[in-house]
């Protein structure tokens, strides 16, 4: 039995789903322009970056994404890695935490492009729901930027309305 | 029971059994120069990269990391991410697909070497076949470039094994 009171079997289950799932909201994300981002998070699951970017609930969510596809051709991909996984309250609540280091790459243009430098590498956390229906769903994410393409920021394009700063000026 | 119908945990014992099979075929490739990259394919098994690169069954396969070996002193690593399985298929025939992102970073010489950028990110989706004795053989494995630098040996192979270079001699 783990500190969880889960048996290591479930957790190792229970990591690979979230894993797959991690992975496929980021599928969305790169291959379909986050078009179905909405059924990777609750309805009042919140997205946010570093001090530049905060979405709460599915519509600033979309907003977002929308605004992303506004910009023409973008192309990312988000590469996961060093998960980490706490299933200390998962008996009471079906919530895991998990942190992760994602490196994100981007460019705009039809792949394949020139080789370059990640633009940011994030320390992630994300808080995701069991479901019912044995699905997940994200309630909260967050990436802190570690290292950033200070040439090419990820968060130039955003707009001052989708920030935490901009939000705190208010 | 998930949508490929075996219970959470099948899935999660076979997905580690996949990626730790998949991430022995790269120890192969990087410690052993591929000599013994055959047990990794299926006799059919075929491998793609982008246009440049198309080799179908064991003899093709070998034949690559035999003309590899020849270049003297390539050292690469192939860092796998983001998987995603579907398991859809399995009981009927035993195969999963996975799509998985593949960041190599390769040169000739003695490591350490000088840190660089990837010579190539890849997309790439495998389909792997169990086998009667439980083992993995790889039935396809297809990379779609998103980043290539400039040094990739991938821009300078072989016309047999390039139908971009095939097409161009007609």
């Amino acid at each position: 039995m783990t500190q969880s009171r889960l048996s290591l079997e479930t957790e190792s289950a229970l990591a690979y789903s979230v894993k797959d799932f991690l992975a496929k909201m980021w599928e969305d994300v790169e291959f379909n322009m986050g078009r179905d981002i909405t059924r990777f998070y609750k309805e009042d699951g919140v997205f946010s970056s570093g001090t530049n970017l905060l979405c709460r609930g599915w519509e600033e969510i979309e907003t977002f994404y929308e605004h992303r596809r506004g910009l023409g051709g973008r192309v990312s991909r988000h590469i996961l890695g060093n998960f980490r996984f706490d299933f200390g309250t998962f008996a009471e609540d079906s919530r895991v935490k998990v942190r992760a280091i994602v490196t994100h790459y981007g460019a705009t243009g039809k792949p394949p492009f020139q080789s370059a430098l990640p633009m940011g590498i994030y320390d992630a956390e994300v808080v995701v729901e069991r479901q019912p229906d044995s699905s997940w769903r994200i309630v909260r994410h967050h990436g802190d930027p570690v290292f950033i393409d200070f040439n090419d920021s990820p968060f130039a394009r955003i707009p001052e309305t989708m920030s935490h700063a901009a939000r705190a000026k208010v | 029971m998930t949508s490929g119908g075996l219970s959470l945990e099948t899935e999660a014992a076979l997905a580690n059994g996949l990626e730790d099979f998949f991430s022995k075929m790269w120890e192969e490739v990087e410690f052993n120069m591929g000599h013994d990259i055959a047990k990794f394919y299926s006799e059919d098994g075929s491998v793609s990269v982008g246009t440049n690169m198309d080799l179908c069954g064991k003899q093709a396969i070998e034949r690559f990391y035999a003309y590899r070996r020849e270049m003297g002193g390539r050292v690469s690593r192939h860092i796998v991410g983001n998987y995603r399985f579907d398991f859809g298929t399995f009981l009927q025939n035993a195969r999963v697909r996975v799509c998985a992102i593949v960041t190599h970073y390769g040169t000739s010489g003695t490591p350490p070497l000088p840190s660089a950028l990837p010579l190539g990110i890849y997309d790439s989706e495998m389909i792997f076949e169990r086998q009667a004795d439980s083992s993995w053989r790889i039935v396809r494995y297809r990379g779609e470039p998103f980043f290539l630098s400039a040094d990739n040996p991938y821009w300078t192979l072989p016309e047999e094994m390039n139908p971009a270079a095939r097409e161009k001699s007609r």
